[in-house]
């Protein structure tokens, strides 16, 4: 395994890591979540997009890691 | 419930019980809407939408949800497009404007809807956009398939757009990038109505492409690059609108997302394998199957809003006819793809085949 393959492998799985603990997270408390998500305020609403451009961020690129590694790289 | 008047906002928990089978087929839905939005190069809504709609979710809080998947989407992807260079900054900040605009009159007439005729009369009103849109949209895709002398890539942009140009309705604008000179009126129709269309169905560069090209007579490259520029304002400011009222459902985004970026990175593979003339067919499929389930959808909601005097029975098999038909055209679709793929590689194993052969 090249160096490069190796730092590609850890950055996989790091990124998987963190987005099945994010995924997790917040399907396990989404009930508090919600409550607060839902509060109708200017704040809550501004979290929530900002939850949803981290999960893309974190889920996006772990996917995009695992492709790559399966030979599958697309400019998405 | 039928015409009653509902005040749901906020209580979007309630709107669909997520067990593993909708959880499964919410991630499904995502991943044969990313699929096809890889491969068309869109943003899928037009297939995540109605069928978020036929596992029971309001179609405003499928809107919603959609537009806030679509808008982390465009975010994350939101760099490597402003290298592409095809954005005309100019032609986004005027088009910016009037599109929010739009998109805060959707949401207004969205809620409104919902509020005074409850989840049917605003799944009507979301279903009869769709019928109209996406019907035109691959009637419009089949005519360009189709048409004699056909040749790659969308036509030079004639007639209309040239007619408009000579149009002289101050303020006239130059835009630098698009090469095109045009009155600000005619940006502002544009922008209003691509705003609309995205805050209604989430769906706005369906209408906002092919405007700018044959409208506005904007080079093909520069209308999908301004398009994506948009597409984050749009996205942004209307998942922002709608999740200040309570209708952004996070469990449906999230689960759009688990299948939704895989399939999107297979889709967009594809295309290297496939002629456009494939996408533009698999497109015309798709997008034709959505519509004539939406139309299927329809009388059960007339029923539910005592408009139509259709039997129960006639109801449920017409909405039964939609489930089939949109998860037909999704499946038909994506199957269509991966034929393309088995071919590609077993032509392209054939040619390495013989090219090993003769020396």
């Amino acid at each position: 395994m090249t160096k490069a393959s190796k730092s590609s492998s850890i950055a996989t799985i790091i990124y998987l890591g963190l987005s099945i603990c994010a995924y997790l997270l917040i399907f396990f408390n989404i009930e508090q979540l919600n409550q607060f998500f839902l509060s109708k305020a200017v704040i809550p609403a501004f979290c929530l997009l900002g939850t949803v451009i981290g999960i893309a961020f974190l889920y996006g690129t772990a996917i995009s890691h695992v492709l790559s590694i399966l030979g599958l790289e697309s400019n998405h | 419930m039928a015409g009653e008047t509902v005040n749901l906002v906020g209580e979007v928990m309630r709107f669909i019980d997520i067990t593993p089978k909708a959880a499964f087929s919410m991630a499904g839905l995502g991943f044969l809407g990313g699929m096809l939005s890889g491969f068309i190069g869109s943003g899928g809504a037009f297939i995540m939408t109605p069928g978020m709609m036929a596992l029971g979710v309001p179609g405003i809080a499928a809107v919603s949800s959609n537009l806030a998947h679509k808008f982390g989407k465009a975010m994350v992807g939101a760099r490597k497009h402003s290298k592409m260079g095809n954005v005309d900054a100019r032609l986004g900040i005027f088009m910016v404007a009037f599109l929010l605009i739009g998109v805060k009159l959707a949401v207004f007439l969205n809620e409104y809807i919902f509020n005074s005729m409850g989840k049917a009369g605003s799944n009507l009103y979301i279903s009869l956009v769709f019928v109209v849109l996406l019907s035109g949209l691959s009637i419009f895709i089949l005519r360009d398939i189709f048409k004699p002398n056909h040749k790659n890539g969308l036509a030079k942009p004639t007639g209309l757009a040239e007619k408009l140009t000579k149009i002289n309705i101050p303020p006239m604008i130059n835009f630098k990038v698009a090469n095109v000179r045009v009155s600000l009126w005619f940006v502002a129709i544009i922008g209003l109505a691509t705003g609309w269309l995205a805050g209604t169905v989430g769906v706005g560069g369906f209408i906002g492409v092919p405007a700018m090209i044959y409208v506005l007579g904007i080079p093909t490259m520069v209308a999908a690059g301004t398009e994506l520029f948009l597409a984050i304002f749009s996205g942004a400011f209307g998942a922002f609108n709608y999740a200040l009222n309570g209708f952004v459902d996070i469990r449906l985004v999230l689960l759009l997302y688990l299948g939704s970026l895989l399939g999107l990175h297979i889709g967009a593979n594809a295309t290297k394998m496939v002629s456009e003339l494939q996408i533009k067919f698999v497109m015309a499929v798709v997008i034709g199957m959505s519509a004539v389930s939406r139309a299927f959808a329809i009388p059960k909601y007339l029923v539910d809003l005592q408009m139509a005097n259709f039997s129960e029975g006639v109801a449920r098999v017409l909405d039964l006819a939609a489930t089939v038909t949109l998860y037909g055209g999704a499946i038909i679709g994506v199957m269509m793809i991966v034929r393309y793929i088995i071919r590609f590689k077993q032509d392209h194993k054939a040619d390495t085949q013989c090219s090993v052969k003769v020396p």
